[in-house]
């Protein structure tokens, strides 16, 4: 017979081996957290950026990150929809508006001591609010005039010379220009609509006062108008469509951003491609990002900002530069000679930056959506032959100053 | 003895004042959990200023979101809109189905192999469908454009056109949705009986006077059924016209759900989100009524009205 005795201690030993061994297990788990962008779906990008996780997972014992792929079209919806139920990844890829967005509903962490010391490029100011750093840019890409070098042959430098050069080029289902100009894209149309506006120096607003119907915003928006009355772009045809078309020798000009080139090349490896300043009388242009930031949900906030000091190391921002193609990171990253010499185009896009504005309203960032879709909505009725273009403009001025603030 | 025990049973339970509670329990339960709870959070948040970033915060708004919306042009506009695709949706699958299964119901040599091909649209999933027909409408390379050669609208532009794309929108509802219709239509046809046919002809009425006398006071009441449920359907409709036009161009296919999106997950509006969804209940609620209350009236009237 077994002692009792016996049996207890060995039924303590027992429990306390198990214990331990999940203490020790407990210890050396590493924290798994997560991240979310619609870049880790892509077919082109998608695979370096997963790569650039495993790096980092490679080089750290103490955190794991695993990726979580979310569509472009549905990647802010879904985003917000779990965060506003108190979960969600715990690092985010949003746009910029959307980080606006996020702040307002205190639903992202600072990042104020992961940046300390690191310095990022310019673009990134647009994500400090009120002072805190609440994102760092993932991809930034600025706007120029991309072009097929075999269709133009005299680079349009003025906007009625993109109108000669669009007119000239358009027959037998070729077309001279493509932009966004459907409510089924509201937000690339938001893009396209902004470049034209910038490009004339105008603004959608100023200091927090709307400027829609300011004369700078209306000579942009009449210029994107003239465009479209012209009959040069392929009508109903969206971002997707249009630039596979150009990749396929159907589409001469756009303006578009500095990340489409890779895209295009996706397409076809062949396509001719040549970029130049996108031909409006300023400079200014527009200038569209993906950012990280850390989700308040987060149940591991030290993990993400680990992961967040290690991205912007010197190692990640390179890798990630170099396949971004036209596209800078969120730090400065010298580009490569071979860089250069694959794609010369690259030096217009960088040589826009200091002038590139985000696709936001100066201070009324919060309110994008809004404002964007109130815009859109009376353009649309011009571009239909609803309404005069001034009258929608001074319309969508007088909605967005009824916006609640 | 076995026998005796069990008719006992049966008596027992089917005299029990439990038994009706019994069988509705489950299904109650059911509509009490995935309807009408979240129906009760739907009528909470329409009364409250609720943002999607933050939707446990619950500020309360009174009718401030239904005042608000019974003054915006976009809602009103929504509101015309839904009729009218609703009523479109509802006169286009009812006609459509009742030709197609009076043409079905006749012999005609391959019946069989046309009836299995009519199902084929309805079977289709909702977003194959409208990715599908997005491309046909596409103004350079869609396949109706080619078809209407130069009778093509101005640019190719149909999804695109304020005039055209609830058209279009319609036509793809219409034809998705016709093939039930007809196929539950072409059931109650085999009820009619085929002396009161045979009958009719004798008595030589044509061909008019035969649907309308022997085939029509069969069907009518299915008729009505598909009619309320196309018209509950039909207002509830989101992924079709999301995928085809998201509510575009100008706002001339924004039905009352895609309304509700748009304020939900674009706008992050969610109280004004749930009242646009109130509103919608009430509005299919409302047709349901009239329906009873026809039904009933007819019921009332006899098979003469």
């Amino acid at each position: 017979m077994i002692n009792r005795r016996v049996l207890g201690l060995g039924g303590s030993a027992f429990v306390a081996t198990l214990q331990g061994a999940r203490q020790v297990r407990a210890q050396a788990a590493p924290k798994t957290i997560t991240i979310a962008a619609s870049m880790l779906g892509e077919p082109l990008r998608g695979p370096k950026l997963n790569a650039i996780l495993e790096e980092f997972n490679a080089s750290q014992k103490d955190f794991v990150v695993k990726p979580v792929t979310v569509p472009f079209s549905s990647f802010g919806t879904a985003m917000f929809t779990q965060m506003g139920a108190g979960g969600g990844p715990d690092i985010i890829a949003f746009d910029q508006p959307n980080i606006y967005a996020a702040v307002a509903a205190n639903r992202l962490l600072s990042l104020d001591e992961a940046v300390k010391g690191i310095t990022l490029l310019p673009g990134n100011n647009s994500l400090k609010i009120k002072g805190v750093q609440y994102g760092v840019a993932l991809d930034i890409g600025n706007y120029a005039l991309i072009y097929n070098p075999e269709l133009v042959k005299k680079i349009p430098t003025t906007f009625a010379e993109l109108m000669a050069e669009a007119k000239a080029q358009t027959a037998n289902g070729n077309f001279g220009y493509a932009f966004r100009h459907t409510r089924a894209e509201e937000a690339g149309m938001w893009y396209d609509l902004s470049n034209f506006v910038y490009g004339y120096g105008g603004n959608w607003s100023k200091d927090g006062t709307p400027t829609i119907n300011a004369d700078a915003t209306l000579a942009g928006v009449r210029a994107y108008k003239e465009i479209y009355d012209a009959g040069v772009i392929p009508r109903g045809a969206d971002a997707a469509t249009y630039r596979r078309m150009f990749a396929s020798g159907k589409i001469a000009m756009m303006v578009d951003n500095g990340g489409v080139p890779t895209v295009l090349k996706g397409t076809n490896p062949n396509t001719p491609i040549g970029v130049a300043l996108a031909p409006f009388p300023t400079k200014n242009i527009g200038q569209v990002m993906a950012a990280l930031a850390v989700n308040a949900n987060s149940k591991a906030p030290d993990a993400a900002m680990a992961f967040m000091r290690w991205f912007l190391g010197k190692g990640p921002q390179t890798t990630v530069q170099g396949f971004l193609g036209g596209s800078t990171v969120a730090t400065p990253v010298p580009r490569t000679k071979e860089e250069l010499d694959a794609s010369p185009y690259i030096k217009v896009f960088d040589s826009v930056s200091d002038v590139a504005l985000p696709f936001m309203p100066p201070g009324l960032e919060v309110q994008t959506p809004q404002i964007r879709g109130i815009v859109v909505e009376q353009v649309l009725l011009a571009l239909q032959g609803q309404v005069e273009l001034k009258a929608a403009l001074d319309e969508a001025q007088k909605r967005v100053l009824a916006l609640p603030r | 003895m076995n026998r005796s025990n069990d008719a006992g049973v049966a008596r027992a339970i089917h005299g029990s004042p439990w038994l009706p509670y019994a069988l509705i329990g489950p299904a109650a339960l059911y509509l009490l959990l995935f309807q009408g709870l979240p129906l009760l959070q739907e009528l909470r948040l329409s009364v409250s200023h609720t943002s999607l970033l933050d939707a446990a915060a619950f500020r309360f708004a009174g009718a401030a979101n239904f005042t608000e919306l019974f003054n915006d042009p976009t809602f009103l506009s929504s509101l015309r809109i839904t009729a009218l695709y609703v009523a479109s949706c509802v006169a286009g699958t009812v006609g459509l189905g009742l030709g197609a299964a009076l043409l079905m119901n006749r012999s005609f040599p391959g019946r069989p192999i046309a009836r299995s091909l009519l199902i084929v649209p309805w079977a289709a999933p909702p977003v194959a469908v409208a990715m599908i027909a997005t491309w046909m409408f596409n103004a350079q390379y869609g396949v109706i454009n080619r078809a209407l050669g130069p009778f093509a609208p101005p640019y190719g532009q149909w999804l695109d056109s304020p005039s055209l794309a609830l058209v279009a929108i319609l036509a793809v509802t219409i034809w998705q949705l016709f093939p039930f219709t007809a196929v539950v239509i072409l059931a109650a046809l085999q009820s009619v009986p085929q002396d009161l046919r045979e009958a009719a002809v004798i008595d030589g009425a044509g061909l008019w006077m035969r649907f309308r006398v022997v085939v029509w006071p069969v069907i009518a009441a299915t008729v009505g059924l598909l009619a309320l449920l196309m018209t509950i359907w039909s207002i509830r409709r989101f992924e079709l016209i999301w995928l085809m036009t998201q509510g575009g161009p100008v706002g001339t296919t924004n039905t009352l759900v895609i309304d509700l999106y748009r304020r939900g997950f674009v706008l992050h509006e969610l109280g004004k989100a749930a009242a646009v969804g109130i509103v919608g209940l009430a509005f299919s609620l409302g047709v349901t009524m009239i329906y009873f209350i026809v039904t009933e009236r007819l019921a009332k009237a006899g098979p003469s009205a």
